[in-house]
């Protein structure tokens, strides 16, 4: 296994009226080719930010501050415009939650899908639309010759989604960044989704980053995962130990408060209060307001996310929760 | 049990652009006193419109609603206000549902001004301070507007102003599905707590399947304008008779995968219900279907609409589509 995606110490800072937002903080992972790694978090946590800022696609009031995003050894960060883009171009792909808005209502779908060999292999229009109807076959559109000169509305929620991975692998992409891609789809499209994204991880040995609130898409898909808390990843490791035996108490607080996994009836053990305003994040561990654990150490003190056995946990008593 | 609301033969359609959409297809419900019935189902199945015309806000082409043995459609004037106040709504969305010019205290008093009797004007400043104390907020909340307060919050107060009519029941439509997981979890035992307090009855609508089985006493599965399945929760999530429950059960992700488990994965999509299949809704999808399922509508028999219906779990794991994306 190679290592794909790397990205380390990565910061991300918004500026406001009203000041700085420090909403990435330092964030690592790596991810190798035919592996899928989850970033989990709760809203605000900063997980789509870490991802658009991988893609290169922050909002113009967002900035990387800090940090290094090696694709395949080559930190995109450090190259110009130009040379990112031929690099990350076919080497990057990213499935986003919205597939209304991200594709263009007023082009038939087979020309979008035909772009990035257009674009990146600089292929002549009808070899490139051969091409987007061979891949609009390969994620399961029926009649993809007939459906290529339709319109986005044309399709159904998950048909559009298949359009966007399709688009997304076009250029075998060692990296694929997938940001809540069955959010908006229903329960049986949801799986067809996640298969589809499952099979092609496989079939051409992508690195699959998986963008997600959903613990059961993370224990299902995945085979690490990073939980993020506050801008900062608070856990990570395999998802079956991680889950198994959680060494943060937010990992902890969050599967408790899964109701499949509680007794009928039986009150659901959440966390206290919400997610900190990014504005107001508590000085020391983030989580220290909600935490049933917190002591004085955790005001004064941030917790490192320290590495023991292939995994790590950013408390100070992660050694007590593993024990425990 | 006297039933609380009872509904029969519910039908509804809608004309738009030239189509009539059939939403309701023929519903039967029943809900009891101080219950929980879970409403499940895929976007455009009907569960929306349902809630409304429990609620009174669409009038059905077909069939009866019964409240406590009463036809509200056919009340006037005072009956029909006073049976207004008596099922009420939590709404999806926190941000959306509370008028960003009124604070805590005017949102959650708003149904005073309608429902003049319910509470002498000089204990209502004192009956919002026990509504937000119930719902878990502070006296101090009164004065503060909706901006002011987390999505989880926001919930807490549309709960508190649908309580402060004093309801027999409440529609709440994905009521935690735009809330982060640990503050869902917050908002559901408020739910049940104050339904062990008050009695009051839920009609809780949502796609999330284990919400539901946590939730829910009883659960009413639809697809495509009907209700295809319904029983006691537990019975329906171990042993579903319907194949689009068992396909919808399956498809959900879980966070202990079971080893061993074949998920059934169904093709396609739900058809569009302008031109719904004939017979079963569910026979082009579904993995069982024999002729007699496109020529007759399935009765609903033993708690399931099916033909076939399933008997025994493992004949669905072996006779159902797989792997196929």
């Amino acid at each position: 296994m190679t290592t794909s995606l790397e990205v380390e110490g990565l910061s991300v800072d918004i500026h406001t009226p009203t000041g700085v937002l420090h909403v990435v903080r330092d964030v690592s992972f790596s991810v190798g080719s035919g592996r899928t790694l989850a970033l989990l978090g709760e809203s605000g946590c900063g997980k789509s930010m870490t991802a658009q800022a991988v893609a290169g696609l922050l909002d113009p009031v967002a900035e990387v501050v800090g940090g290094a995003v090696r694709l395949d050894g080559t930190d995109v960060l450090e190259l110009d415009h130009t040379a990112r883009r031929a690099l990350a171009g076919p080497g990057l792909g990213v499935v986003f939650q919205d597939a209304l808005t991200t594709l263009n209502p007023v082009q038939q779908v087979g020309a979008q899908v035909a772009e990035p060999f257009r674009i990146h292999e600089r292929m002549g229009r009808k070899a490139a639309r051969e091409r987007a109807v061979e891949l609009m076959e390969r994620v399961g559109i029926p009649e993809p010759r007939a459906r290529a000169r339709a319109y986005p509305h044309q399709f159904s929620g998950g048909m559009r989604q298949r359009l966007l991975i399709a688009m997304a692998v076009a250029l075998r992409p060692s990296v694929l960044l997938a940001d809540e891609p069955t959010t908006a789809l229903d329960v049986t499209v949801q799986a067809q989704i996640m298969r589809l994204l499952a099979d092609l991880r496989a079939e051409r040995s992508m690195a699959l980053v998986l963008i997600t609130h959903d613990l059961a898409v993370v224990a299902e898909q995945a085979d690490e995962v990073a939980v993020m808390y506050a801008g900062s990843i608070v856990e990570t490791g395999p998802v079956r130990e991680v889950f198994d035996r959680p060494r943060h108490p937010y990992t902890r607080g969050l599967l408790s408060s899964v109701p499949a996994g509680a007794a009928k009836g039986e009150p659901l053990r959440s966390i206290e209060g919400s997610p900190p305003d990014l504005a107001a994040v508590p000085s020391g561990c983030a989580f220290r307001t909600r935490c049933p654990l917190a002591a004085e150490i955790c005001e004064s003190e941030t917790p490192a996310l320290l590495e023991v056995d292939g995994r790590a946990a950013a408390c100070h008593f992660a050694k007590e929760l593993t024990d425990a | 049990m006297p039933e609380l609301l009872e509904a029969r033969g519910l039908v509804k359609t809608f004309r738009a652009s030239g189509h009539r959409l059939r939403a309701l297809d023929g519903v039967d419900l029943h809900l009891g006193k101080g219950e929980t019935l879970g409403l499940v189902g895929e976007s455009g199945c009907g569960k929306s419109t349902l809630a409304r015309t429990l609620l009174m806000l669409e009038r059905p082409d077909e069939g009866t609603v019964r409240f406590s043995g009463v036809d509200p459609f056919a009340l006037r004037g005072a009956e029909l206000l006073s049976w207004r106040r008596r099922v009420q709504m939590v709404f999806q969305d926190p941000f959306g549902s509370l008028n960003p010019r009124l604070t805590a205290a005017e949102l959650i008093g708003e149904p005073w001004r309608t429902h003049r009797d319910l509470v002498p004007s000089r204990r209502r400043a004192a009956r919002v301070d026990e509504l937000l104390e119930l719902v878990g907020l502070r006296a101090t909340d009164a004065r503060r507007y909706p901006q002011e307060f987390s999505g989880g919050q926001r919930q807490r107060i549309g709960i508190a102003r649908a309580l402060a009519s004093e309801p027999d029941v409440i529609v709440c439509d994905e009521p935690v599905s735009a809330l982060d997981l640990s503050v869902q979890a917050q908002v559901l035992n408020l739910l049940a707590d104050l339904q062990r307090e008050l009695g009051v009855a839920y009609l809780f609508i949502s796609h999330d399947l284990s919400v539901v089985r946590h939730v829910a006493d009883r659960v009413a599965v639809m697809y495509l304008g009907r209700v295809i399945e319904t029983g006691p929760t537990e019975e329906v999530f171990a042993r579903p008779r319907h194949p689009y429950t068992a396909a919808l059960l399956s498809a959900a992700p879980s966070l202990v995968p079971v080893e061993g488990a074949r998920e059934i994965v169904l093709t396609g999509e739900v058809p569009s219900p302008v031109d719904p299949p004939s017979g079963c809704r569910f026979r082009t999808r579904c993995w069982l279907a024999q002729d007699v399922c496109a020529q007759v509508r399935p009765p609903m028999e033993h708690g399931a609409a099916c033909h076939f219906p399933l008997v025994d779990n493992d004949a669905v794991v072996a006779s159902a589509p797989a792997n196929q994306p």
